[in-house]
């Protein structure tokens, strides 16, 4: 399988290189027990060379094979690889057995991951390493060697040593990226137990296989990356000759003919490959229940190693855990993944050990450093819904265990928020795919009850904690998400105008129309993606606002809300709504009646659960948005479109209040007349009332401001230095001449005021000053 | 409430002005600016008039502006959409940053081009590699899209 990425020519010279590693290899040593095991090595090779030459004999023009013949291809490739994996697996076993060649197998296999370490990257060089056919033969015989630590109760699991990992000399683990400790620490840790060889000998074979076993899974992880860039190519290719041919019916060229002979070609021999992977890791699921066996024993002993299946977890994360190296879980993840993907395959298999190390550690970064790892986590679990795995046994998984009741939705929302700063430089937009994960998980656990009521009681708990900071993300994201899709409608509509312009259009070169219409294409794309994020946001403040409002009155949170609202309120009927038509909305996901519903209700429900009577005034507040025929229009349209009449009614209320509110806030800042500028916050220029001195930057800020910056970002405005809300520092002095100043305002304001409703006495005295002037 | 912050970058811009920039609203839009940047003279933009679009989020101090060129400019961190590349436009914006803040780093991005981080690798390549053809292609793309 090695050369399949290129031709006949590198193939053959693939094929060289592979011989040569395999008579490299039989130079090297020339023990007996090293010769039997390159030999098997060698029929390894061979049985890759075996599988492509299958893939010509059972595979070539396989769109026009019947699908029986292609099943019976499927069972005689398995029963072969099958027959030869098990004589490999006993070859090796008694090499292992016997003591004089076991330490030269174990050599040889550590050699063979040490030289194929890089298939582990993303971009594998077919000419450095060997194939992966090769990869996955060796996965299965090494699977069947750790057999006997893979019973249904994992009683062997304490004869594996966590030192071990790092005390072989074959295989050096230590360089490799670790679950916590940094390179250092790992160092450290081993040098400080001294590392006590272990004798025996089954703990030592499994131990390597164990270890090998994960590298040489990453092997087949990347097996199955190829796999399903594989199955990607495929459309691509289709897709560009669908284009050729269309191309073809306007202008043949004998280039072009040359270009879809090529193609053509080139999908033949990609649905051959893509064939032979599927007989050897698609439909061989004892491969794939061997394999997450192996997993299972994986997590299970991990979690060992921090005091087994509990939470909370241990104050501190255990060095032995710490140092593991993180590809230990990653590959589980992976295997977890791709074995989703395949109907039935996961059927029948104990998913639970899996469910609960998840749920462990996915929010836990003292334990697992790196984000993305808890954020493949997501990945699983979201493969395991119950609509897309349509399976009831997943349903059990969510819904049935105490650990997923109590914990599931809590770590889901702390994830959400941990994934604001992942240290990486592509922060901003990764954040977006990894919430997008959980929030489908989090829309569908909203529907469970238990796990509702479980989230109902999170955010009464983590009101002021974690709760706010998601709720901050969740309107930070809708905010930007919906802004930024629906400024792109507007660009994407005068683009598209001046496409239609046709002779304006067709005067320009050639160059630059195809750059507008890439660029017209990449945008169209970009609005679908963010709209299709905006509205599970905005669907999940709308859901959510139902049963749970505090936290969103809180008074760092109720003024954002309201702009919030206002805005898209202003968007979505306000005078320019008509400049967001669209043709074909749907195209772009774009939903602009349930979204305006969806906003509405969200007003509805705040509304409700507005005790205090604070958010009318937040709504008024707003000196962007917010305009008292908005919510007439609003109503307007929400009648046509049937929306429920008691909503209307309770939202032309709100619309009421918000501008009785209004006229008071008016009134009240006009009695302020010019405010001092040190009396107004530097941010956002607005008379502070709880002023807050920043300890570092030594600058004085209203608290709100301030909260609510704090709420995205731990630093100083002004300077970046590190910043928590228990920092500051009250500028009681300054609060209390603000307001001496407003009492004095309101008291001069009343003093006018009243002189005003008493013209005559004012005149009086006026006319008494003039007669003392006179 | 934003609207009173950008009423006041409003006034501190009319008032002081910075060197080489100027920026206001379009039409009646508070919330819309256009902006223009003169070309730094030590670079090859030098002469050039550059319209830079300025959107402000509702959540706007808190959140950057949204900054983008109009006028086509051949440069490492600017791409052909006219977006930049710039950290205080993304994850080092800080509230107390102002528009005539950004625009002054945009001019000294335009001055001194970021090639490690770039938007557009060619150009990031050229720009390292082989000097003279990247300033000469920024002088000719400024002469036929950012003059008159």
């Amino acid at each position: 399988m090695l050369g399949y990425e290129s031709y006949d020519e590198e193939g053959e010279r693939d094929r060289g290189c592979c011989d040569r590693r395999v008579y490299w290899l039989c130079s090297g040593r020339a023990q007996w027990g090293l010769l039997s095991a390159v030999e098997g090595g060698e029929r390894i090779a061979v049985n890759v060379w075996e599988v492509e030459y299958v893939s010509q004999q059972c595979f070539s023009e396989s769109s026009t094979r019947r699908p029986a013949d292609l099943l019976s291809s499927f069972t005689t490739i398995k029963s072969v690889v099958n027959n030869l994996c098990d004589g490999l697996g006993e070859v090796l076993l008694s090499l292992l057995k016997n003591t004089d060649t076991r330490e030269g197998v174990l050599e040889y296999l550590a050699e063979v991951i040490k030289k194929n370490s890089s298939r582990a990257h993303i971009q594998v060089d077919p000419l450095s390493c060997a194939s992966s056919g090769m990869f996955v033969n060796l996965s299965a015989v090494m699977l069947r060697l750790s057999e006997p630590f893979l019973d249904a109760n994992l009683t062997k699991r304490d004869k594996i040593d966590p030192k071990y990992v790092f005390c072989s000399t074959r295989l050096d683990l230590r360089e490799l990226t670790a679950l916590h400790a940094s390179s250092e620490e790992v160092a450290a840790w081993i040098i400080k137990d001294n590392p006590e060889k272990t004798t025996d000998v089954r703990q030592n074979i499994d131990e390597e296989n164990r270890m090998l076993q994960s590298q040489e899974a990453t092997g087949s992880g990347s097996n199955v990356g190829v796999h399903s860039v594989l199955s990607v190519a495929k459309p691509m290719c289709e897709d560009t000759l669908s284009t050729f041919k269309a191309m073809q019916g306007q202008a043949p060229s004998p280039q072009l003919e040359l270009d879809i002979a090529r193609l053509e070609k080139e999908i033949e021999l990609y649905s051959q490959e893509k064939l032979c992977y599927e007989a050897q890791i698609l439909r061989d699921g004892a491969l794939l229940q061997r394999a997450l066996s192996f997993y299972r024993l994986m997590v299970v002993w991990l979690v060992g190693l921090v005091g087994g299946f509990k939470m909370p977890l241990p104050s501190s994360c255990p060095m032995e855990f710490a140092c593991m190296p993180e590809h230990f879980v990653e590959d589980a993840m992976e295997l977890l993944i791709f074995a989703s993907r395949i109907p039935k395959a996961l059927d029948g298999f104990m998913l639970d050990d899996f469910m609960n190390f998840i749920i462990m550690f996915m929010a836990s970064p003292e334990f697992i450093r790196n984000p993305y790892l808890r954020a493949k986590m997501v990945e699983v679990l979201n493969c395991w819904m119950p609509q897309r795995s349509g399976s009831s046994v997943t349903a059990t998984l969510f819904e049935g265990h105490q650990l997923s009741l109590e914990y599931l939705v809590r770590n889901l929302l702390k994830l959400y928020v941990d994934i604001e700063f992942t240290g990486s430089h592509t922060q901003f937009y990764d954040k977006f795919n990894i919430r997008h994960n959980i929030a489908e998980l989090l829309e569908y656990l909203w529907q469970v009850p238990s796990h509702r009521n479980a989230w109902r009681q999170i955010a009464r708990e983590e009101e002021k904690g974690v709760y706010l900071n998601f709720l901050n993300f969740l309107i930070n994201d809708s905010i930007y998400l919906l802004d930024e899709s629906l400024n792109k409608i507007l660009e994407l509509k005068e683009m598209e105008a001046e496409m239609s312009n046709t002779t304006e259009w067709e005067r320009r070169p050639a160059q630059e129309r195809q750059e507008r219409t890439r660029l017209f294409h990449s945008q169209e794309n970009i609005i679908r993606i963010d709209m299709k994020l905006a509205n599970e946001d905005v669907g999940m403040l709308a859901f959510t606002s139902e049963q749970i409002t505090v936290p969103f009155l809180l008074p760092e949170m109720v003024e954002r809300v309201a702009n919030m609202l206002n805005y898209f309120l202003l968007q979505l009927v306000g005078p320019q709504r008509k400049s967001l038509s669209l043709k074909d909305p749907e195209k772009y996901e774009f939903r602009p009646k349930k979204l305006l519903k969806q906003i509405v209700d969200i007003y509805v429900h705040l509304a409700r659960g507005d005790k205090e009577n604070i958010f009318p005034a937040a709504i008024s507040k707003d000196g962007r948005s917010y305009n008292e025929q908005l919510f007439a229009a609003a109503a307007d349209v929400l009648r046509r479109i049937g929306e429920d009449g008691r909503v209307i009614q309770e939202f032309i209320e709100l619309g009421a209040k918000a501008k009785a509110a209004a006229s008071e806030a008016m009134d009240a800042e006009a009695a302020l007349g010019e405010i001092p500028d040190e009396f107004l916050d530097p941010i956002q220029y607005t008379l502070m009332k709880d002023p807050v001195i920043l300890p570092s930057s030594r600058i004085t800020i209203d608290r709100p401001v301030i909260q609510r910056h704090l709420l995205s970002d731990s630093t100083d405005p002004f300077n970046r230095s590190h910043l928590t809300q228990d920092l500051l520092i009250p500028n009681v002095e300054l609060k209390a001449r603000i307001e001496e100043f407003i009492k004095s305002q309101e008291l001069k304001k009343r003093a006018e005021r009243l002189s005003m409703q008493n013209p005559k006495v004012a005149m009086q005295t006026t006319t008494d000053e003039m007669t003392l002037i006179d | 409430m934003a609207g009173k912050r950008i009423q006041k970058e409003l006034q501190d811009l009319q008032r002081d002005p910075p060197t080489s920039c100027s920026a206001g609203p379009v039409g009646e839009d508070l919330f819309h600016w256009q902006a223009t940047i003169m070309g730094p003279a030590d670079s090859p933009y030098a002469g050039g008039v550059f319209f830079i679009m300025i959107h402000f989020p509702p959540d706007y101090p808190f959140k950057p502006p949204k900054v983008n060129f109009q006028t086509k400019v051949y440069h490492p961190n600017i791409n052909s959409n006219g977006s930049i590349c710039l950290d205080i436009l993304k994850e080092q914006w800080s509230p107390a940053l102002t528009i005539s803040k950004v625009l002054l780093s945009i001019c000294s991005l335009l001055t001194d081009p970021n090639p490690d981080d770039p938007l557009v690798p060619e150009i990031a390549h050229l720009y390292k590699n082989q000097r003279a053809r990247y300033e000469e292609t920024a002088r000719s793309w400024t002469q036929k899209y950012a003059m008159n």
